[in-house]
């Protein structure tokens, strides 16, 4: 399959450069909102003359180049107003726009924004959602805490691994195969409070692409999706603040120029007080208990000139569980970027990346004999090198390059009791460091005819210190070898990405994809629940990493003059080297955790069906997903059996509704198939207990989940004397309080043993909260 | 490996914030009932147990079917002894004693289906001392509370890893330990070769299960690692599950042939009596 593809790329990146006429000039810039500065990702700029266009860059910069002349550029971005611009072009030519957000007072009236609402028609990426963070902000969210990854959960082919969970499953992949970014720096464990909360602070976050297929040539590591999270820069023109105060959680955000229209700086903070609530409580050891979480996002940027822009930021989160002086529990992210665009002529852009980040927790137990204290980490740095270049409007190329250094430490735990009568266990440490580099064009080939094909190349290498353990068929370690330095096992290979998207006419259109993604890193998780305590851990001699080839396909239609978008996909996904754990698996603290894997392969096909409405008083979206999900490990299991995540039916429906200046409305419900689950199916006594004899693997399923949530906005009437907006968000998460299982338990009656009965065990019953929000 | 079992301690925090409830689920019968096989030959003169039950579906709420009419009889290669129903479900063999460092084989016929097992009886030394002496666990800390009688033992650990022991207590000739959970299992792998020194192998409340004056006997039974790896995984299903983050469940071992259920084994069993003074 690769070798077509890969000849058919050369061919057509060879007619890319081929196509360039001659008495060209660029129009280039950076689209920005007027009010606060801040880049615009994905705005469109639409040539009418040649009726095509081009969309700025996740930076905000856009590049055209047209022959000589007069043109009429229209630049749209959602929830701003159209801007038309005529440039007469006979020279390379610097333009930087503005656009005004609507709702923005022009004299008497509000300007209805002009929907881009074709861009999904248009664009050539299929399986991908962009959510703008006012739409997620219209959601009912969970103690009114605003929260991208449960916006994302929403989707067609995304699931939420579980109740109040910040993990979700992708097309049938696992969690650990989604690659989570935060100003391009990944991380590794997106939950706060077990996933109640993500790490992301809404208040900070400009803009969130989710990629579950056709991904692009420059994100690779990982399977099954991508999800794109890019921080706000920071109001470049004057000093604002923005903030809650809510029912668990309160937080703060102030932005403003460093200097004017040069730089800006944003700093952001949450923290929980659900232990508050503990005082309450009758039970003195639950009184003791602390529980909380924090983070602060900070960002600063600067346009050194024209041409250079510097980028800083970092994320800093910590969860804190502590049980009086007796036990502590904690996990927390750092991450870091620093970023420099360069421009280095009007076609040509850059970015310069380097990134840190760091996942950590520790566990620890203050006791004379059995004090301990258990420490585990995994870091990475990342060197990244971004050119885009936009030679004319039908070839935008994007290339690259990235290297990653990555050290994980599984796991070290040891007493601290004076002496101590527990042994130290050491998981050996493990580091490694992955290679990329990419190439991909996209190419607009006819007025209907348009495709992305690229390659990404990455490479993988286990480096020293390190210790290698071999084991015999019985998965006993029979050997080990340590490699003191360099690198002692390499992994790589090719990965095409290719869509293709055939505009029938202005209202719909079809594309098809397929992607290869490799993926070295994996999650130790085996229970239905992830937990903070999860490891990762690296592809090794005894570890394949694992490959996907994702096939989609995908109709997409607007309805109403553009006000509906309408799509449905479908997808086939074939996965190699999945890894599952054998029955009674020891995962934490496991020198040997190798030997608890068992490998195989996994499929994933789906249909999805999605309808949206971005534009108007009426807002929402209704998705459905059709879905399987299986894995064939032989040594696990003898047959095809489902993931634990196979879901059949996945349904969401979300809408909002502003009735007036006033009074908003927001509404969500969601539907899901329980996951499948092995249960028993018989029982058989034996010495007075009653053991279960269960169903094939994952054989039987969860009761389905099912919930409902509303939201209402009240937005008092502005004191016009006062630069101070102030809005009010109760919401009731669950509202008509379904139980729904987030584990089920079989239990053997004490009185009456021959009794046996199925307990579940359920998180959140109908929870209401109120939100205050204000801004200034 | 010492297990840091505050784990499950830590994640109490997800139970602060739920609930549990009984729900009615339906789920799939399994295919046909399957043999459950229970019982011990020892190197003990007697006549050895062996029951037969059949599964049942998980909701049954029912005691487990007996199996009646059933042929059995065990074997050591030399000598073979038939085993006769004395009530339904229940077969006993002759009187005899089995001889440690033998393997011994079990032949079952029911409904025209044969199943078989086999296990090795392990030698077991004596237990040298027996004795059940008034404890509070919880006074040193300050805390005085319920006390109980504590049953301790002293004996030898045999030289050579592989052996799992299981004791059985006895008061005035009655079981007072008649499921599994209630018994006390334990691996050799850190005690190799020792002389083991006044452990606690059992406790007995005060009052409703022993008194002074009461006779109670224990029973070391070295019971081998099959049969110890198969017990975990049975209390593994049973009672050390249900926290939010388990593995997902697995069917327990069995040491039978042909899907039966259950174990039968040859254990080394060596006992001991004391009377409960003041």
């Amino acid at each position: 399959m690769y070798k077509h593809s890969l000849s058919l790329l050369i061919i057509l990146l060879g007619f890319g450069f081929s196509s360039q006429a001659q008495n060209n000039y660029s129009i280039s810039g950076n689209i920005t909102d007027n009010a606060s500065g801040e880049e615009l990702i994905g705005a469109t700029i639409f040539v009418n003359e040649i009726q095509r266009g081009t969309a700025t860059n996740v930076y905000g910069f856009y590049s055209l180049t047209l022959p000589k002349g007069k043109y009429t550029l229209r630049i749209s971005y959602l929830g701003y107003e159209q801007l038309i611009k005529e440039v007469e072009l006979s020279a390379d030519l610097r333009l930087d726009l503005q656009l005004n957000s609507v709702g923005v007072q022009v004299g008497e009236a509000v300007i209805e924004a002009e929907k881009e609402a074709t861009k999904n028609i248009e664009s050539t990426e299929m399986s991908t959602v962009n959510m703008q963070m006012d739409a997620i902000k219209k959601i009912p969210a969970f103690m009114g805490e605003v929260d991208v990854i449960k916006a994302i959960q929403l989707l067609p082919g995304v699931q939420a691994a579980g109740e109040g969970s910040s993990g979700f499953y992708v097309r049938g992949g696992a969690v650990d195969q989604n690659l989570i970014l935060l100003d391009e720096s990944p991380v590794y464990n997106a939950s706060h409070l077990l996933g109640f909360f993500s790490v992301f602070n809404s208040d900070a976050i400009k803009d969130v692409q989710l990629y579950k297929g056709g991904i692009p040539a420059r994100y690779g590591g990982r399977l099954s999706s991508v999800l794109d999270i890019r921080m706000k820069d920071g109001n470049n023109k004057e000093w604002h603040g923005q903030g809650g105060i809510g029912t668990i959680s309160s937080r703060l955000t102030l932005e403003g120029p460093i200097k004017k229209d040069r730089g800006s700086l944003l700093i952001a903070g949450r923290r929980t007080y659900a232990d508050a609530f503990l005082i309450f409580s009758k039970d003195e050891a639950v009184k003791n208990t602390q529980l909380y979480f924090y983070d602060l996002n900070l960002k600063a940027n600067y346009k050194l000139g024209d041409d250079d822009r510097v980028y800083l930021s970092g994320y800093f989160g910590r969860d804190k569980f502590g049980f009086g002086d007796i036990f502590g529990f904690g996990w927390g992210n750092t991450t870091g970027t620093a970023r420099w665009n360069h421009i280095y002529n009007n076609k040509l852009f850059s970015n310069l990346t380097l990134t840190y980040s760091d996942y950590d927790y520790f566990l620890e137990q203050d006791d004379e004999d059995f004090g301990f204290l258990w420490e585990s980490e995994i870091k990475d740095v990342t060197a990244k090198l971004d050119y885009n270049y936009f030679v004319n409007p039908s070839h935008t190329f994007q290339f690259g390059v990235s290297g990653t250094y990555r050290k994980l430490d599984p796991g070290f735990a040891r007493g601290t009791g004076e002496p101590s009568l527990l042994q130290e266990i050491r998981v050996p440490l493990n580091n490694s460091v992955d290679y990329a580099a990419y190439i991909s064009n996209e190419h607009k080939i006819t007025d209907q005819l348009s495709a992305i094909y690229g390659i990404r190349y990455s490479l993988f290498q286990n480096v020293g210190p390190g210790t290698v353990f071999q084991y015999d068929s019985e998965y006993n370690v029979v050997d080990s070898t340590v490699h003191s330095s360099g690198p002692y096992q390499t992994y790589g290979g090719f990965e095409p990405r290719i869509g293709v998207n055939y505009r029938i006419n202005g209202f719909s259109s079809v594309k098809a994809s397929y992607n290869r993604t490799y993926q070295y890193l994996q999650l130790a998780t085996n229970s239905t629940s992830s937990s903070p305590l999860d490891v990762w851990f690296s592809a090794s001699p005894n570890i394949k990493p694992q490959i996907a080839d994702q096939y989609a396909i995908g109709y997409f239609r607007n309805f109403f003059n553009n006000k509906l978008e309408a799509s449905v996909e479908a997808y086939y996904k074939d996965m190699q080297n999945t890894i599952d754990f054998r029955d009674h698996a020891q995962l934490l603290l496991n020198t040997y955790l190798e030997g608890e894997l068992r490998t195989g392969s996994s499929r994933a096909y789906g249909l999805e069906f999605m309808v949206r409405k971005q534009a108007g008083r009426l807002t929402g979206l209704a998705s459905y997903t059709l879905a399987r999900s299986e894995r064939f490990i032989p040594e696990i299991y003898g047959d095809w059996y489902p993931s634990n995540y196979d879901r059949t039916h996945d349904a969401s429906v979300v809408v909002s509704y502003e009735l007036n200046e006033k009074w908003s409305f927001g509404m969500n419900w969601v539907y899901s198939t329980g996951n499948a689950v092995t249960m028993p199916t018989g029982r058989f006594e034996y010495l007075g207990m009653v053991v279960p004899v269960y169903s094939d693997r994952n054989g039987e399923r969860m009761p389905s989940y099912h919930r409902l949530d509303f939201s209402a906005t009240l937005t008092p009437r502005k004191n016009a004397t006062r630069n101070w907006d102030g809005e009010w968000v109760f919401s009731i998460y669950n509202a008509y309080n379904r139980h729904n299982a987030y584990s089920i338990n079989f239990v053997q009656d004490e009185q009456n043993p021959q009794l046996t009965y199925a307990e579940q065990t359920y998180l959140l019953p109908v929870i209401p909260a109120v939100t205050y929000n204000f801004k200034f | 490996m010492k297990k840091f079992t505050s784990l499950s301690f830590a994640l109490v925090l997800i139970s602060l914030a739920s609930c549990t409830e009984r729900i009615d689920l339906d789920l799939n019968d399994q295919d046909g009932r399957r043999l459950v096989v229970e019982g011990w030959f020892t190197n003990e003169e007697k006549q050895h147990e062996v029951n037969l039950t059949w599964t049942t579906s998980y909701f049954a709420n029912e005691a487990a079917p007996r199996v009646e009419g059933a042929l059995l009889n065990i074997t050591d290669g030399d000598n073979n002894w038939e085993l006769s129903e004395t009530a339904p479900g229940v077969y006993l063999t002759p009187i005899v004693a089995g001889v440690p460092n033998t393997t011994y084989t079990i032949n079952i016929e029911v409904e025209g289906e044969e199943y078989t097992a086999s296990s090795f009886l392990r030698e077991v030394a004596p237990v040298d001392s027996l004795h059940v002496r008034v404890l509070d666990p919880f006074e040193e800390f300050g805390f005085p509370g319920d006390s109980y009688y504590s049953v301790r033992i002293w004996t030898q650990e045999l030289p050579g890893t592989g052996d799992r022991y299981m004791w059985q207590t006895y008061v005035n000739n009655e079981s007072v330990r008649d499921t599994l959970r209630e018994l006390t299992f334990v691996d050799d792998e850190a005690y190799d070769g020792v002389y083991v020194e006044d452990i606690e192998v059992d406790y007995l409340d005060i009052e409703t299960e022993a008194t002074i004056g009461d006779t109670v006997l224990i029973e070391q039974y070295n019971i081998g690692e099959e049969a110890y790896d198969i017990f975990i995984g049975i209390m593994n299903e049973t009672q050390w599950n249900g926290g939010l983050f388990d593995a997902p469940p697995a069917n327990v071992e069995t040491n039978l042939s042909n899907g039966a259920l259950g174990y039968w084994g040859a254990a080394g069993i060596s006992t001991k009596s004391t009377i409960i003074a003041e």
